[in-house]
């Protein structure tokens, strides 16, 4: 058999179709899949698109652009009460070193009690300070006011190993 | 193989159906389906198959319409999603498969390149044509998938080999080779039924 009789034994093989009908049965089925597969998908992804229809065929979509502002808002506002508010013993200037012992550690550094508040006050104390400037203190740095504030909390007592 | 208002038409189309109107991807089954049945067909030597693969391959078609940008044209972008969904579909289905290429159009009487067969005095013209097209079907049965695609586009649907490289991202070389081995295969597998 030769190339050419090969060809054109092939080539009849374009023939083989089916009948016209069959092509508009192929538009049906091919509707009817369709409507079968928007049945199917998941419930989620159809009330999300209920929700957007609905949106969008009420103008409303400033109402959900407020909705989602005031949700971010919320997170917003959240996200800073929770670090502010666990942020405080952070903020205090007490490096808290890891371990068991840590928390014990914090407590006596942040909440001094007053007797010790007291005992700095007298006049014995001030009179040690007022000689003797903290040695953390920068050079010509001069407290405004009356009041002195002496940086307790310069060298943290965490950084003692505990004598405990 | 397309020429310029055909691709401009297409490209409406597709414009549309991007935009939400489903009836022009009708038009565009109505217009594609045809050739692309006679590939799948061809392929796969079923019609259940091939009834079955032209719907997934139109479902899929829709799906993805909106990733469509033009950088072929829809006939070439069709026939690509065609060909690896039948290549798939027929890895899958191994060598279990029932031939049913013997429904011939009438129209075939009446086709030149027939009249010019029967009429010649060939061997091709001394056997039963049917018979021997029943011979051709199982003989492209016999190729592997990707030399049946080959010849399935460039003899039986006429396409460029430029065309068929772009529709399996092959280079117009390797159709070629494929073409000559495929038809070696074809010559030989025919010419055993003959002696």
């Amino acid at each position: 058999m030769t190339d050419e009789q090969l060809s054109a034994l092939l080539r009849i093989k374009r023939f083989e179709q089916p009948p016209p009908e069959y092509f508009d049965g192929l538009l049906q089925n091919l509707h009817r899949r369709q409507r079968a597969e928007l049945l199917r998908r998941p419930l989620w992804r159809i009330a999300i698109e209920r929700a957007q229809t609905f949106f969008s065929e009420h103008s409303m979509g400033h109402l959900s652009y407020a909705g989602a502002l005031a949700s971010v808002l919320v997170v917003g506002v959240t996200t800073i009460g929770l670090v502010t508010s666990g942020g405080g013993g952070t903020n205090s200037g007490v490096a808290v070193q890891p371990g068991k012992k840590d928390g014990l550690i914090a407590q006596q550094t942040i909440a001094p009690s007053e007797d010790k508040l007291i005992s700095l006050q007298t006049g014995k104390a001030r009179a040690l300070f007022d000689s003797q400037p903290l040695s953390t203190a920068r050079p010509g740095f001069e407290p405004v006011g009356q009041q002195r504030r002496y940086i307790i909390d310069a060298r943290p007592a965490s950084y003692e190993s505990p004598s405990f | 193989m397309q020429d310029d208002l055909s691709r401009k038409q297409d490209d409406e189309l597709i414009g549309r159906t991007q935009s939400g109107d489903a009836a022009a991807f009708d038009e565009l089954v109505v217009k594609y389906s045809p050739r692309l049945y006679g590939l799948v067909y061809n392929m796969t030597s079923n019609h259940e198959d091939t009834n079955d693969l032209m719907q997934d391959i139109w479902s899929k078609a829709y799906r993805s319409i909106n990733g469509f940008r033009g950088k072929s044209s829809f006939y070439t972008w069709i026939h690509s999603i065609g060909v690896n969904m039948t290549i798939n579909f027929l890895k899958k289905r191994g060598r279990r498969y029932t031939l049913s290429l013997d429904d011939i159009d009438s129209n075939v009487q009446n086709d030149k390149e027939f009249i010019e067969l029967t009429a010649s005095s060939t061997p091709v013209r001394e056997a039963d044509l049917s018979e021997l097209q029943k011979r051709l079907n199982e003989a492209m049965q016999k190729l592997s998938h990707d030399h049946r695609a080959v010849v399935t586009m460039f003899d039986i649907q006429g396409m460029p080999h430029a065309e068929i490289a772009k529709i399996l991202g092959i280079s117009e070389g390797t159709v070629r080779s494929r073409l000559f081995y495929a038809h070696r295969q074809l010559q030989n597998f025919l010419t055993e039924f003959h002696s």
